[in-house]
């Protein structure tokens, strides 16, 4: 949540908040390593469409290319994954730290004095 | 009426630590947070909106150097929460709430609005509903539904898409962990 590297989850997130994106990582998860004109034929999209959520994936390190002759073929990059996975562990752990230093405050509080004899400013009606 | 409560009992303060379980829907939209307390629901009810408990434990898990500026809190049924922190790093985030119900000890809502800097709130707030049910041994078992809006300020886009990435991680989690 505080992390050092919100700026790289910041892209990644953005990255695939759009679903469209989304199903390209999936298919080259399943594919490995494909081609514009494979993921034009499997996802759907226009090509057009295709090459622009590829350069917004490489911006964020979700994906990565290589030229092997004519082509260019993509496939997944762990690196924006990994600085998404660490931001949303640092947002769980925020929830752990919190929590577990409410539990310690209340539990402190010796509770053996169950009833009345606490006092609050509220008030309690016999 | 003496209730004896051995303090070396397995369900205690140690054991429950990191306990909190928390989970995200498949579509990115909400998340919920689970967690016994060890008192009974009033008492947690007061660590969440009084502020000198919240002073104690909200700013817990911020880094080092980081300091809660703004504690301020009134619950009742359309009464406000405002809390304010300053991260090394990351400079000014509050945390804008509207209590919207409030039925003591068991039950609390909220809207609220986060931001980033010195900003006033704007556009859809998160849904929060808070739920204390007592539970054995003078425990208290909290779940916090978190409602997010739709994504407009970055924060919130960012848990969202967090959320919504959950089950795609775990399908991907083998690259990462490689």
């Amino acid at each position: 949540m505080y992390g050092d590297d919100v700026m790289h989850a910041d892209l990644v997130l953005d990255a695939v908040g759009e679903p469209n994106r989304r199903q390209l990582l999936q298919l080259l998860h399943q594919r490995d390593e494909s081609t514009v004109s494979e993921l034009v034929e499997y996802s759907g999209l226009r090509q057009p469409q295709v090459s622009k959520h590829l350069k917004v994936l490489a911006g964020a390190e979700l994906v990565s290319v290589r030229a092997d002759g004519r082509h260019r073929r993509y496939r997944l990059d762990g690196t924006g994954l990994r600085a998404a996975h660490d931001w949303f562990a640092s947002f769980e752990d925020v929830w752990h730290a919190r929590f577990d230093a409410l539990d310690e405050l209340v539990s402190n509080i010796p509770a053996t004095t169950t009833t009345n004899t606490t006092t609050t400013p509220e008030e309690h009606q016999p | 009426m003496t209730e004896h409560t051995d303090p070396l009992d397995v369900s205690t303060l140690d054991a429950r630590k990191g306990s909190t379980r928390i989970e995200l829907s498949d579509d990115g939209s909400s998340y919920q947070c689970v967690r016994v307390f060890g008192a009974e629901p009033d008492r947690i009810f007061r660590a969440f909106t009084e502020p000198a408990d919240l002073r104690v434990w909200f700013p817990s898990g911020a880094p080092p150097g980081s300091e809660l500026t703004v504690c301020e809190s009134d619950a009742v049924e359309g009464g406000r929460y405002h809390y304010a922190m300053v991260i090394p790093e990351h400079g000014a985030m509050a945390w804008h709430g509207t209590y919207t119900r409030v039925d003591r000890p068991e039950r609390l809502d909220a809207e609220e609005w986060f931001v980033m800097g010195d900003t006033d709130p704007t556009g859809a707030p998160t849904v929060q509903t808070l739920t204390f049910e007592p539970v054995a041994d003078g425990c208290t078992r909290m779940t916090m539904q978190v409602d997010l809006p739709d994504p407009e300020d970055p924060e919130t886009f960012m848990e969202q898409s967090a959320a919504g990435l959950t089950s795609s991680f775990a399908a991907m989690d083998e690259l990462v962990s490689a």
